[in-house]
C-alpha cells in the first residue's frame, strides 16, 4: 500500500494571546490521498484555519506547533531544515484563502504572480513560466489571458480575483489544494463557478482537496469526506453521505440541524445554547458538553476520544443514542 | 386605510460621481451610477419580504434609500398614505428602523447598552426619566437578554447578542417596519439560527413588518412570505415566496437558486452558470439581463421590460420583469 500524499498525526497548536496561552488545536490527525475532497467544517474559533496554517507552516508568530508529525508521502517533515520543508510544501501543497484581494499583492501584476513559483521555485525560464502562466489562467477559467497577465489584482473582478489565486495555488503542479474559506466572499453565481473549477481540477488532475468552510451546503456537494471540528479536535468525521444522513455526534447533529435548507424550509432552526469553550482554560470533559442536550456526568468528566460508530468514527460518549435523548427531552 | 405600510413606486437613488473642473466647463455630463434604478415595491403589514440579490446590485442601496440614510433620487415613497419627501420629520424618521449587518461596527464601543437604549428612548419621548430603565429593561428582555446587560459595553458580548442588541435598538423605536440589511450574514451558522428564530417570533409576537435583505438565500427562504429579486438596480421578480422557489419564472431567479448548493443528502454540483454581475451603467438600454440570459431574443436588446404579473399564473402578486413569461 502506498502511504497517503500528506498524514497529520496528533497535531497540537498553541497560540501566545493576551488572555494566557490558548490551546487552539488539540491532537489532530487526518489523511489524504489523491483525488480526495475533504471538508473540514466547524464554527468561527474552532481551529480550523489553524490547521491549514500548522501544516504548511503559515503560523503567526504568536503560535507554534508544540507537538505532532507531518508526513508529506510518506517523509517526515519534523527534523527537516525549514529549507528543506519549505520546497516540499511548496512543490506538493497549494492554498486558496477567502479573501483573494489580501492574498495577491497588489503591486505586481497578475502573470508575474502566477509564473512566480515555476520561474523561482522550479528553476523554469521566464518564457516557459510566461507559458506556463497563460496555461493556467486559461485552465481556471479566464478569458483573454494573454491580456490578463498584464493587469494588476485591483482590475479584476472578485471571482476573477479567486480565480487568479487558483493559478497561484495550481501554479507548482501540488498534489494537494488547500482551501481556506475560498468562496465565503463570492456570491452564488461565482460560487458555483469556482466550486466547479476546483471539482473538475480533481477529476481531472487527481488532486486532493482539503476545503475549510463553515458553509455545510458546500461540503454536502464538492466533498466526499467530512470532519466536523469543535474546540480544536475533530468530533465527527466520516463520508459525507454518512454523516449528513445519520450524525453520531451531537455537535454534528446541531450544526446540520440549525443551517437553513433551502429545498425544505422548516417552521424553527434549530439553535445551539450557549457559546463555544475559551482554550485558554483547561477543558475539563468533552468541551461540547455545556451546550449538549444529552450530556451526562460522564460527558463532564472524561473527555471522549475518536471512536468508530456504524460507519464513522465519533467523540462522543453517546454516539448511538443521543437522538432517544433529545426526543426524551422536547416530550 | 389599506394594509400596505411603506409603497416605494419608480424610486430611484442615483450616485454621481466627481466632476474635474475641465469636465464641467465642457458642460459633460457627471458619470453617475444608478444603483436602484426605478423600483416599484409595497410591503404589507405584518409581511417579511426577503430581497436577494448578487452584491452591487443595489439590495443594501435601495434598504438605505427607504431607512432615509440616502435621500431618494426620484421616485415615490410613501410610509401609511403619506408621502415621504427629502427631508423626514421626527416621527417619518421612527417609522422605518434598520438592523445593520456588522454587530462589531454598528455599535459606539464606549456607550453602555443601558445608555444607548436611554439615548432613544428619551430623544424621542418615548420613555421619562423614571421609566427609562424599566423599558430598556423590556427591550432587552425582548430580544432575550439579560437585564444585568444594561450596564455593560458591546465588546463584552458575542457577535450573536450584539446583534440582539441592535435588533433592540431598532425595536425601541417602535418601528412600523424593520430593515435588516444582511443581519445574520456575518454570524456562525448555529448563532444565525437563534437569530432567524428571534426575528420569527417577534414577528409573530409584535405583527412586525419587516424587509430582509440578504445574499444567503437558504435564509430568506426560511424567513419570508414574499420575495423580491433584484438586478442592476431593479426588481426583476417578486412574488409569494413559496410560488417563486418552486416556479420562478425570470431567467435570473432560474440561475440564482441553481446556483445555491443544497443539503439535500446527495445533492452534487451542477453546472455553473456563466457570466458575472457586469458593471453598472449610467443608462441601460433594453433588458439589464440579457448579456448573461441563456434565453434572450432580439427584442430583449430593445425593449426596457416592466415588472408585470406573469401570464397563466393563478397568483397575480407573482410579478415578473421578462418580456419571454409575461
Amino acid at each position: 500500500m502506498t502511504s497517503p500524499l500528506l498524514s497529520v498525526r496528533d497535531l497540537h497548536v498553541e497560540i501566545e494571546t493576551n488572555r494566557g496561552l490558548l490551546k487552539a488545536i488539540r491532537g489532530i490527525s487526518m489523511d489524504v490521498n489523491a483525488g480526495e475532497s475533504i471538508g473540514i467544517v466547524g464554527e468561527s474559533g474552532s481551529g480550523k484555519s489553524i490547521t491549514l496554517k500548522a501544516i504548511l507552516g503559515l503560523l503567526p508568530p504568536n503560535a507554534r506547533v508544540t507537538k505532532g508529525e507531518i508526513f508529506v508521502e510518506g517523509r517526515s517533515l519534523n527534523g527537516m531544515s525549514d529549507k528543506e520543508r519549505r520546497a516540499i510544501l511548496a512543490e506538493k501543497i497549494g492554498i486558496v484563502f477567502q479573501d483573494a484581494i489580501a492574498a495577491l499583492n497588489p503591486v505586481l501584476t497578475v502573470g508575474t504572480q502566477i509564473s512566480e513559483i515555476p520561474h523561482r521555485r522550479l528553476g523554469w525560464s521566464k518564457a516557459k513560466s510566461h507559458e506556463r502562466a497563460i496555461e493556467l489562467m486559461t485552465l481556471v477559467g479566464i478569458p483573454e489571458a494573454e491580456k490578463r497577465l498584464k493587469v494588476y489584482p485591483h482590475q479584476l473582478s472578485g471571482g476573477l480575483r479567486q480565480r487568479v489565486a487558483i493559478a497561484i495555488a495550481l501554479s507548482g503542479n501540488p498534489k494537494i489544494i488547500f482551501c481556506d474559506e475560498p468562496t465565503t466572499a463570492l456570491d452564488v453565481t461565482i460560487q458555483a463557478q469556482v466550486l466547479r473549477l476546483l471539482e473538475d481540477l480533481r477529476a481531472k488532475e487527481n488532486t486532493g482537496i482539503v476545503f475549510v468552510t463553515h458553509d455545510l451546503a458546500v461540503v454536502n456537494e464538492i466533498c466526499e469526506k467530512v470532519n466536523v471540528m469543535y474546540a480544536g479536535r475533530f468530533v465527527e468525521r466520516g463520508t459525507v453521505e454518512q454523516t449528513f444522513q445519520d450524525p453520531t455526534h451531537p455537535y454534528a447533529y446541531s450544526l446540520l440541524k440549525s443551517a437553513p435548507d433551502m429545498e425544505h424550509p422548516v417552521e424553527r432552526l434549530f439553535s445551539i445554547q450557549g457559546e463555544a469553550p475559551d482554550l485558554t482554560k483547561p477543558t475539563i470533559g468533552c468541551p461540547f458538553a455545556p451546550r449538549c442536550f444529552a450530556a451526562s456526568e460522564e460527558c463532564l468528566a472524561t473527555e471522549p476520544e475518536l471512536r468508530h460508530v456504524h460507519e464513522s468514527e465519533t467523540a462522543c460518549h453517546h454516539a448511538t443514542n443521543f437522538l432517544s435523548q433529545l426526543n426524551a427531552g422536547q416530550a | 386605510m389599506s394594509d400596505i405600510v411603506l409603497s416605494a413606486h419608480e424610486l430611484s437613488k442615483h450616485f454621481v460621481g466627481r466632476q474635474s473642473l475641465l469636465a464641467k466647463v465642457r458642460g459633460q455630463d457627471p458619470f453617475t451610477v444608478p444603483a436602484v434604478d426605478g423600483v416599484d415595491l409595497d410591503i404589507k403589514a405584518g409581511e417579511t419580504i426577503g430581497l436577494v440579490g448578487e452584491s452591487g446590485c443595489g439590495k443594501s442601496t435601495l434598504g438605505r434609500t427607504l431607512v432615509g440614510l440616502y435621500p431618494q433620487t426620484s421616485g415615490e415613497l410613501s410610509i401609511f398614505d403619506r408621502q415621504i419627501g427629502k427631508e423626514r420629520s421626527l416621527e417619518e424618521r421612527r417609522a422605518v428602523q434598520m438592523i445593520f449587518q456588522d454587530p462589531f461596527a454598528s455599535l459606539n464601543p464606549r456607550m453602555t447598552v443601558g445608555n444607548m437604549l436611554k439615548e432613544i428612548l428619551l430623544f424621542h419621548k418615548l420613555a421619562t426619566k423614571e421609566d427609562v430603565e424599566d423599558k430598556s429593561k423590556e427591550l432587552l428582555t425582548l430580544v432575550g437578554l439579560p437585564t444585568s446587560a444594561l450596564k455593560s459595553h458591546p465588546r463584552q458580548f458575542s457577535g450573536g447578542q450584539r446583534q440582539r442588541i441592535g435588533i433592540a435598538r431598532a425595536l425601541a423605536l417602535q418601528p412600523k417596519i424593520l430593515i435588516a440589511d444582511e443581519a445574520v450574514s456575518a454570524l456562525d451558522v448555529s448563532v444565525q439560527a437563534s437569530i432567524v428564530n428571534l426575528l420569527l417570533d417577534l414577528k409573530r409576537d409584535l405583527g412586525l413588518t419587516m424587509l430582509f435583505i440578504s445574499h444567503n438565500i437558504a435564509v430568506v427562504r426560511q424567513i419570508s412570505d414574499r420575495i423580491a429579486v433584484m438586478y442592476l438596480g431593479r426588481i426583476v421578480e417578486t412574488g409569494p415566496t413559496e410560488e417563486v422557489f418552486a416556479n420562478p419564472q425570470h431567467p435570473y431567479t432560474k440561475l440564482l437558486l441553481n446556483s445555491v448548493p443544497k443539503m439535500t443528502p446527495g445533492s452534487k454540483l451542477g453546472e455553473a452558470p456563466s457570466g458575472e454581475l457586469p458593471k453598472m451603467q449610467a443608462k441601460f438600454v433594453g433588458c439589464r439581463f440579457r448579456g448573461r440570459c441563456p434565453v434572450a431574443v432580439d427584442a430583449c436588446a430593445t425593449t426596457d421590460p416592466k415588472l408585470l404579473p406573469v401570464k397563466g399564473s393563478n397568483n397575480p402578486d407573482h410579478m415578473t420583469a421578462c418580456l419571454l413569461v409575461q
